[in-house]
């Protein structure tokens, strides 16, 4: 039913993003990047692509720092575009879908204030996508006092909400006759990756309700699954990080940290949890999730968290391979019809696409050989689907 | 016959000198006859030898475009180029005066254009700064001012003054603050803020503060201030003075506040401490502000002065200096791309190129030309040379102004392939005729005619002119034709926005019914219209069909019988090109087994039906209609059951006819197998030859190379192995399979194709009916009523009945049935005319010329 309705209020956005598909760069025009030798050479060919106008303005021998922010700065006037033109729910949709990014702004907004990186710096790096007014304000942070940040400056905002529930969560956590003095230590040793892992879950977690409760059958279909696999990806990396992590030197303590970080949506919550709460190497961590879809497959692969020192370029990490995995999910849940997945998927597969082209141009400006394995590790959006 | 098909190509190899490249490209540019050939079209543009001058071009272009945004600003009115040809020649003679080589004076322009846009870029800046610091005079006066009304005349008094530098504050509108006065102090905080910015700040200040502060704020006027970034758009900010309660010179409510003020990017100014110092401030910024009034309007009389350069036309020019720099980038731009078709070994450029026939003799001499003109270059050489690779030569028409817009229709759908048939030359008379068929109408095809007319008679005015009527002047001959013919065929149906003219006098005349038939009939029809001896109507229809009641099944069986018999005719035209065409190509499988018995077919059955039709209208039926047999029966009892005798009739006994139909008949059915069966096997056979020739060669090449080794002769083995790959790089095997099921295709499209076109031809008698009762509608609902009543209430009823009706008229069938029905001619010609002959599998001879690509930018840009 809800597929003869779709087009009434989102039918012209649902459109435009279709037309947008082919801005992708194709297999053939990333085996044309590779053979760029130099990056004015490889932004005369994104000159080419759809990518000219947003790189037109620069010097030929534009930083990658930059090209990233020119990418992304593109990839947010679409969006932007976009939810100009959406009504209703695919609005707040939409939105829901920029928090992800406020988030990641905030946390390296505070996690360079804290290494005392010039404001206007950071301000220059921040993502377009979740870009917010209040952004400038969070300059006001004083050392590790995230309640009086929240309190002036993060209360009305977006992810305002999400922060106090961290706040809320992070306090109540201490032991009960707590002092003021506790909770400035707690701050102090929190890491600002802490903190944008526990808010992505919290947002992970209400996108998710919001997608089960506002949403058509079509969209919750689609969408549900991506989102369970984000939160069970988001729980093996969890998992898969505090095995061996020298901070968390108490199993109890781990424990108690990855019961806070992993979300509790999923495929793998709540049958799993037990296991892989407690699961301390890779072995159990395998063990632990292999009643799940082809997880076991996906870790089959990946290299021993205990041995992270001897990781190079050439290593194919868990997010690689995870990655992989997602590209090929979203780039299906693209081309279905009549739903909101379609949204999602091309905001997470054209970041893959920036990503991509960013790590090809660290590859040239090292001007490494043309047969190292680095150059492999792309991975192409919608190269699953002609398989 | 260059219309008819396309102009004969002719392959031929271009060599030039590298360092003449600039030279013989130029002229070579100049003759307008050239089709470059890409040698290799997967190479991407930026790896040709002269992208670099490419790029150059675009950077020029970008800037001149800065340069027109800027003029624009100021309202500098660019002369546009009208003729770019004078403007060739004049680069031409430009580049011949000067000493150095020809395609330097590309640097100097570069070097030209980059000083005047760096001049530009600095005095732009220089304007910034002195907008940006006349902003801040602006606000700092603003804050002055404000800030003593927000804050009252009595902050200067003494007696609020408290020696700490701390301000006791006791305004009249402060009343909250009175209650402290003499208990805390406080200090205040006065600025400028961006006005969307105003409601979060104060929202971040009340929670610093907790509330402890006191904040109020006011506009200034909104034109004052300049967004130099953005175009000089207004930008609203606003003075705010805020009043808090502190101690000491660095408190937390202090930092923090001055923290926010930071991160919101606002000005903060120092309020004078007292009455002196703040007269004294603000006289001099009034100082300083009629100071930097002045230097900006410096700046602009300066800008102003160069961009009054590039605005100039210069002598011996025809436009603006902008647009005769932009041209000549364009120009250039477009002279390099034509080289990056070219490919480069050592110092020597090689290039393929397709001439029409003829052309050779004038490249030829321009080349020669080049060693006049330009002393001491070495010049290109043309060769010819077989034709490389599969690629067929392009399709080259030479159009005029007339027969452009009718090409335009064919290219639309597909070009000619080359050497075919051009349906382009058919379409320039049929189009506007089958469009007249539909828009038959005195009255509103006259209209048509008479836009055609005034287009054609004052084409040359409204061209010079702002005329919205200038963009349909390239099809002003098309319009005047389909204006003409639908006027023709308006007489045909005597059809004048439905009301029929009675020109020359009707043949009938109006009678009583003889009393003894009157009784039976109803009392209505006491008349009956009787047909004056041997008169016929000399030209269309008799008026008097308009006023009789079987008048629509009258028309529409008319209007049917014209619409198939000219569809048939357009078709069979159709065929018979293919037989043309197959006989041009030497085609003979195609002529023998598709053409002869397809236009068998097609006569047998529907040609047939044209005869029935027309015998039809032959024979005198009066007294005798309920005797006149139907032809659509006749059709369908032709195929049904045939050979039983006919009846009723359409001539003789039925038997001779029922004879001929059945003959008609078989000889059709006849002719399907014949299309659908030789043709495939021929060809396949044909192929089969051919392989089993190539493998001959094979193994005689093969026994060649034994012999060959033996005799250790290295020269000849190159040479073979070439062949080798020659042919089997040639066997092009197509399946049996798929040469059938096409055939197969083929035979089904035509069959059943030959009945649905024909009756897709009806559409000329349904389009037509549909306009004849929309203009009926629109005559009896709006001009009938008033007519009828006459009278005073008559003349205001027709008063307003008449601009409905002309609007209705106008909206509707002018612009609404035109479009209508020049799409469905449109169609007839594309699919039921073009599809019995014509591959349209060709590509376009694009000549390399300045004039074009010049023409195509030297028009503003509308916006």
């Amino acid at each position: 039913m809800d597929l003869c309705v779709f087009g009434v209020d989102d039918g012209y956005a649902e459109a435009i993003i279709r037309g947008l598909r082919a801005s992708f760069l194709t297999e053939a025009q990333y085996q044309q990047m590779k053979n760029c030798a130099s990056i004015p050479e490889l932004k005369s060919f994104l000159e080419e692509t759809d990518y000219q106008n947003c790189l037109q303005a620069d010097n030929p021998q534009i930083p990658t720092s930059i090209l990233r922010q020119r990418l992304k700065k593109k990839l947010a006037d679409e969006f932007e575009y976009i939810e100009a033109q959406s009504t209703g729910t695919l609005t707040k949709y939409l939105f829901h879908l920029r928090c992800r990014f406020m988030i990641d702004n905030v946390v390296n907004m505070i996690e360079g204030l804290k290494n005392k990186i010039d404001i206007e710096i950071l301000l220059s790096n921040i993502d377009p996508l979740g870009w917010f007014p209040e952004i400038k304000n969070i300059k006001v942070l004083e050392g590790d006092d995230y309640s009086s940040l929240y309190r002036d400056v993060l209360i009305d905002t977006p992810i305002g909400v999400y922060f106090m529930k961290f706040l809320e969560e992070s306090i109540e956590n201490l032991h009960e006759n707590r002092t003021l003095n506790d909770i400035q230590n707690l701050f102090r040793e929190m890491k600002p990756e802490y903190i944008r892992t526990s808010l992505k879950k919290m947002w992970l977690e209400d996108f998710y309700l919001f997608c089960e409760q506002e949403l058509m059958p079509t969209s919750q279909e689609v969408l549900l699954e991506l989102l369970k696999f984000e939160a069970d990806f988001k729980t093996i990396q969890v998992i898969y990080n505090s095995i061996g992590n020298r901070d968390l030197n108490t199993a109890a303590k781990i424990i108690t940290t990855r019961k806070q970080l992993c979300p509790t949506i999923g495929n793998l919550y709540p049958d799993c949890e037990k296991m892989y709460l407690q699961a301390m190497t890779l072995d159990t961590l395998r063990e632990a999730v292999k009643g799940c879809d082809n997880y076991r497959d996906l870790l089959k692969d990946a290299p021993d968290p205990l041995k992270r020192e001897e990781f190079n370029v050439q290593t194919k990490t868990l997010d690689d391979i995870m990655y992989d995995d997602e590209c090929r999910r979203y780039a299906l849940a693209f081309d279905g019809q009549g739903s909101y997945g379609v949204f999602y998927s091309y905001l997470k597969l054209k970041e893959q696409e920036i990503r991509n082209i960013i790590w090809l141009a660290e590859m040239i400006s090292r001007k490494l050989a043309k047969n190292h394995p680095g150059w492999k590790k792309i991975i192409i959006p919608f190269s699953h689907l002609g398989k | 016959m260059n219309f008819f098909r396309s102009q004969t190509m002719g392959y031929y190899k271009l060599i030039i000198p590298r360092e003449s490249a600039w030279n013989v490209m130029n002229e070579l540019a100049e003759l307008d006859c050239i089709h470059f050939v890409d040698y290799d079209p997967t190479l991407p543009m930026i790896n040709r030898p002269f992208a670099n001058y490419i790029k150059r071009c675009d950077d020029l272009l970008i800037k001149l475009q800065l340069i027109e945004h800027e003029m624009k600003k100021y309202y500098k009115k660019i002369t546009y180029c009208k003729d770019v040809n004078f403007l060739i020649k004049n680069f031409k003679q430009i580049i011949k005066e000067r000493s150095k080589a020809s395609h330097t004076y590309l640097d100097e322009i570069e070097n030209d254009i980059d000083k005047k846009h760096q001049q530009l870029i600095e005095q732009s800046t220089n304007m910034e700064n002195l907008h940006e610091r006349r902003n801040k005079l602006i606000e700092h006066k603003s804050v002055l001012l404000k800030g003593e009304a927000l804050l009252g005349q009595s902050f200067f008094q003494p007696a609020n003054y408290v020696a700490e530098g701390y301000v006791n504050l006791q305004g009249k509108e402060l009343d909250d603050i009175k209650v402290l006065q003499g208990s805390v102090k406080f200090n205040y905080l006065v600025g400028v803020i961006n006005k969307e910015d105003q409601i979060r700040f104060k929202r971040i200040i009340f929670r610093i503060t907790k509330g402890n502060a006191w904040m109020n704020t006011m506009d200034i006027e909104s034109d004052q201030i300049v967004d130099t970034k953005n175009d000089d758009a207004k930008i609203i900010k606003s003075v705010f003075v805020v009043v808090y309660p502190g101690g000491g010179g660095s408190n937390v409510i202090t930092n923090k506040l001055n923290k926010i003020c930071e991160s919101f990017q606002v000005a903060k100014y120092t309020f004078p401490e007292n009455n002196m110092v703040f007269q004294e401030k603000l006289r001099s910024i009034e100082t300083e502000l009629v100071e930097t009034r002045n230097l900006l309007e410096m700046t602009k009389n300066q800008v102003e002065a160069y961009l009054d350069d590039f605005q100039r036309v210069y002598q011996n020019s025809n436009c603006s200096q902008i647009e005769e720099l932009k041209l000549f980038l364009i120009k250039e731009k477009y002279l390099y791309t034509q080289l990056n078709y070219l490919r480069v070994q050592g110092s020597v450029l090689y290039g393929s190129i397709w001439l029409p026939q003829g052309a050779d003799i004038k490249v030829d001499s321009a080349l020669r030309e080049v060693q006049t003109i330009y002393e001491g270059l070495p010049t290109g050489q043309l060769q010819i040379s077989p034709p490389e690779g599969t690629k067929p030569p392009p399709t080259f028409f030479e159009t005029n102004e007339i027969t452009w817009g009718f090409q335009e229709i064919v290219n639309t759908y597909g070009i000619p392939r080359y050497k075919e048939i051009n349906p382009g030359l058919f379409t320039v008379m049929t189009f506007p005729f089958l469009f007249g068929v539909m828009f038959a109408d005195i009255g509103h095809g006259f209209c048509l005619l008479l836009l055609g007319i005034y287009l054609c008679v004052y084409n040359r005015e409204i061209k010079e002119s702002d005329s919205l009527m200038k963009h349909a002047l390239i099809v002003r001959h098309m319009v005047l034709m389909m204006g003409f013919w639908a006027f023709y065929n308006g007489w045909i149906y005597n059809d004048f926005m439905s009301v029929p003219i009675n020109l020359f006098g009707s043949c009938y005349t109006e009678e009583q019914l003889p009393q003894d038939e009157q009784d039976i009939q109803d009392k209505q029809d006491e008349y009956y219209w009787k047909q004056k001896q041997n008169c016929v109507y000399p030209f269309g229809i008799d008026p008097v069909w308009m006023c009789v009641p079987n008048e629509l099944t009258f028309m529409n069986s008319y209007k049917m019988k014209l619409a198939v018999i000219i569809g048939v005719i357009h078709m069979t035209f159709g065929i018979i090109l293919k037989g043309i065409n197959a006989l041009y190509f030497k085609n003979w499988i195609d002529f023998i087994f598709e053409f002869i018995p397809q236009l068998i077919f097609f006569t047998c059955t529907f040609g047939w039906m044209d005869f029935l039709i027309i015998y039809k209208w032959f024979v005198d039926w009066t007294g005798n209609t309920e005797n006149a047999p139907s032809v659509i029966t006749l059709m369908i009892n032709m195929i049904l059951s045939p050979g039983k005798p006919v009846n009723p009739p359409l001539w003789g006994d039925g038997i001779s006819e029922a004879s001929t139909q059945t003959a008609m008949l078989l000889i059709a059915l006849f002719c399907i197998p014949i299309i659908l069966l030789p043709k495939p096997l021929i060809l396949n056979s044909q192929n089969k030859k051919r392989y089993a020739l190539n493998a001959n060669n094979l193994s005689e090449n093969l026994n060649k190379d034994l012999y060959q080794k033996i005799n250790e002769d290295s020269e000849g083995t190159q040479e073979n192995s070439e062949n080798h790959a020659a042919s089997s790089g040639g066997e092009h095997h197509e399946e049996f399979g798929d040469i059938f099921v096409h055939q197969v295709i083929e035979t089904i499209e035509f069959v059943l194709g030959s009945i649905s076109n024909t009756a897709s031809y009806l559409r000329l008698w349904a389009l037509s009916l549909a306009h004849g009762q929309l203009a009926e509608v629109f005559f009896q609902m709006c001009l009938n009523g008033g007519i009828s009543s006459g009278g005073f209430v008559g003349a205001i009823r027709l008063l307003i009945g008449y601009s409905i009706f002309s609007m209705a008229t106008f909206g509707v069938l002018m612009m609404m049935d035109v479009m209508e029905c020049f799409l469905h001619a449109l169609r007839l010609h594309w699919v039921e005319f073009q599809n019995k002959f014509f591959k349209a599998d060709g590509y376009a001879f694009e000549k390399c010329s300045y004039s074009k690509v010049m023409q195509d930018n030297a028009v503003p840009k509308e916006e």
